[in-house]
């Protein structure tokens, strides 16, 4: 059985950031680099379970982090309750994801979660937030807001709820609080193709064809997952375009002696669910930040960044918002290459 | 994907429904509950005679709301590969079968504003789901429904009695046909269109859409079928260098199957990609819906659920 030691008192992603890795977290953390040098691919796998204590046990995994982030979700809700978008269209899908999330949460992690269903009358309790709530599956009124809303505050990482038609993927659902610096209103409702026009260079390697084609044909049972990552200034979870007058700045403020406690790497774990009842797609956006301090602790990680960082293609490092103190950085990680 | 997921399953209900359809209730051996599924699924279900596996797929008919029952309707084909026989002279109650994870390649358009469905016969199926998510979803839904007489109406009563408003039945012996100029016309924006049923009355209904001015993004149909016996062939595995023999009534991927070689499968009917197959030698029969024209012209690919060969041999890259 899963234990995790949540962190108290909770943790900020903001103003003063008080945000940290203990050393367990440090050594789970999932560096996202098979090679010294990065390119866009159909990097996807089948999501199937881990070794114990990696990030990878369970299905979703909810870790030291947890109430911080999820004080951090209800502070962005409440300051933008856009952060949340549906369209009316996907009220089975919200069920389907109201279900997983419940059921792998009970499964795994017996000692914080629990689900009892009779019939359509299930009670779902959450110890670590103190949440004990009886309702009728399937009956919106018997919830405080609307499924995906009600579960995806009570679980780490972005999600979006795709519906499947026209042999496309409809991004028509999201709960997003810790974007990489896209905007979730904006997006809303937007086809596949559409939702990643601002990625350079892999649409014309044909990457999102291949991954189109392959995540249409994700199967009951058979979820999958890829690593996705870019840089973020101090451990901020919400770096999205609807506040980027509170963050856009901070790339401006890294100096050789605070690269190691300012740069973070922002890791996303994404995976990809089939919806049994919907026929539609989860789309899950687990997000892991590590300070280059705690990750260059690792000898091995912190030659394979220096040199990822090195070599990285000049439009990726301006798409991921590097290229302003990218020589800073490179020049700091060389000390641990040679 | 290569793992074909499937449970062992029990019959625990066998009706015959109508002189040719039989409706089938299972539920898992193992006690558990199936996984929950979208209206328009179906599964493949496995069946094994003494000698070797038949498997088709078949849509669920059942509740989306009751998992612990699969339910499908299966109508026989006396001309086909023996499959349906096998279900309608061999399957009864207490009989163990292999029934696979629901996948979905006739799935209900969400957004639309209004689900006009078209079924003839057994083309009914699909749509018991769907009827099933519409009235729990308070969309707005019209069936038209063909049939040779009332006996022959799977469901027939069953659907009238529940939705009077909504389900309009055609009875060919009684001489009512269903118009498909009039069941398409004067419908409101944001309507889509589901077609299932004969090869013809589908062909029919598309072409007087089209004629109409239908758009092609709001007209779907149900495309996989199944596979048809052929003559018999030879079939060599350049990897693993071996030659299996395929039976005129037997497909391709189950020779395959029966001599051990899996293959990932969903539809076993052309439609949804997942057994693709390499093939570096031999005239193809291509039967599907899911390659390209030009793919097919290229010879190099082929779907072994429902494709053949055309002369006496094909080398496959496996």
């Amino acid at each position: 059985m899963t234990n995790v030691a949540f962190k108290k008192p909770l943790e900020t992603y903001r103003e003063d950031f008080t945000y940290a890795n203990s050393e367990k977290a440090i050594k789970r953390f999932p560096f996202p680099y098979p090679e010294d040098q990065y390119m866009y691919s159909v990097n996807m796998e089948h999501h199937v379970r881990g070794e114990t204590g990696s990030i990878y046990e369970n299905t979703f995994d909810v870790d030291e982090h947890y109430l911080s982030e999820m004080e951090e979700r209800r502070i962005v809700l409440e300051k933008d309750p856009d952060r949340f978008v549906t369209l009316s269209h996907m009220d089975l899908h919200q069920w389907d994801v109201l279900e997983l999330l419940m059921e792998s949460f009970a499964q795994d992690y017996p000692k914080y979660f629990s689900l009892t269903k009779d019939g359509d009358h299930w009670v779902w309790e959450n110890h670590p937030l103190g949440i004990k709530h009886s309702f009728i599956f399937g009956d919106k009124s018997t919830l405080p807001c609307e499924p995906a809303e009600y579960i995806t505050r009570q679980a780490q990482g972005d999600f979006v709820l795709m519906d499947q038609r026209d042999n496309d993927l409809y991004a028509d659902t999201a709960m997003i609080t810790c974007a990489a610096d896209w905007s979730v209103p904006f997006d809303l409702g937007m086809s596949f193709m559409e939702w990643h026009g601002p990625v350079p260079l892999a649409h014309g390697m044909g990457v999102f064809e291949r991954a189109l084609k392959y995540l249409l044909m994700i199967r009951l049972g058979q979820p999958v997952r890829r690593l996705n990552w870019t840089l973020t200034i101090n451990s901020r979870m919400d770096t999205s375009p609807e506040v980027y007058h509170e963050w856009g700045h901070e790339r401006g403020s890294i100096t050789p002696e605070n690269v190691g406690e300012k740069i973070h790497l922002r890791v996303e774990v994404q995976t990809l669910f089939r919806l049994p009842r919907s026929n539609g797609m989860l789309f899950g956006i687990r997000t892991y930040l590590i300070s280059m301090e705690d990750l260059c602790k690792n000898p091995l990680w912190a030659q394979r960044m220096h040199r990822v960082v090195k070599s990285l293609h000049p439009e990726i490092m301006d798409y991921k918002g590097i290229t302003r103190y990218h020589k800073t950085l490179q020049d700091w990680l060389s000390q641990f290459d040679h | 994907m290569s793992t074909n997921f499937s449970h062992t399953a029990r019959v625990i209900r066998a009706d015959q429904v109508t002189p040719l359809i039989k409706h089938f209730s299972f539920e898992r051996v193992d006690g558990k509950p199936f996984s929950p599924f979208s209206a328009g699924s179906h599964v493949v279900i496995g069946m094994n005679n003494g000698t070797n596996t038949h498997k088709n797929p078949y849509s669920l008919v059942g509740s989306s709301n009751n998992f612990m029952e699969y339910e499908i309707a299966v109508r026989l084909d006396s001309t086909g590969r023996g499959g349906s026989l096998f279900m309608h002279n061999n399957i009864e109650l207490g009989s163990e079968i292999e029934i696979g994870n629901p996948y979905n390649l006739f799935p209900v358009y969400k957004p639309a504003k209004k689900h006009l469905m078209i079924a003839g016969g057994v083309g009914i199926t699909p749509f018991m789901t769907y009827i099933d998510e519409m009235n729990l979803m308070h969309s707005n839904f019209e069936l038209h429904y063909s049939v040779r007489d009332f006996e022959n109406g799977a469901f027939a009563k069953e659907l009238q009695d529940k939705y009077p408003n909504q389900v309009n039945l055609y009875i060919q012996a009684n001489g009512v046909m269903a118009n498909f100029n009039e069941i398409l016309d004067n419908q409101p924006l944001g309507t889509h269109v589901y077609v299932c049923g004969p090869q013809q009355m589908v062909a029919d209904a598309l072409r007087i859409a089209d004629e109409m001015g239908w758009p092609n993004s709001s007209v779907h149909s149900e495309e996989f079928k199944a596979p048809e016996p052929g003559n018999p062939f030879t079939v060599t595995l350049a990897k693993s260098d071996c030659k299996i023999n395929v039976r005129s009534r037997e497909s391709l991927l189950e020779a395959l199957e029966n001599a051990n070689i899996e293959i990932p499968y969903s539809c076993r009917g052309g439609a949804c990609g997942f057994c693709k197959t390499e093939v570096i030698d031999g005239e193809i029969t291509h039967r599907d819906y899911f390659l390209t024209d030009a793919e097919k012209a290229s010879g190099n690919c082929i779907m072994p659920c429902i494709s053949r060969a055309q002369g006496d041999h094909l080398t496959l890259n496996i």
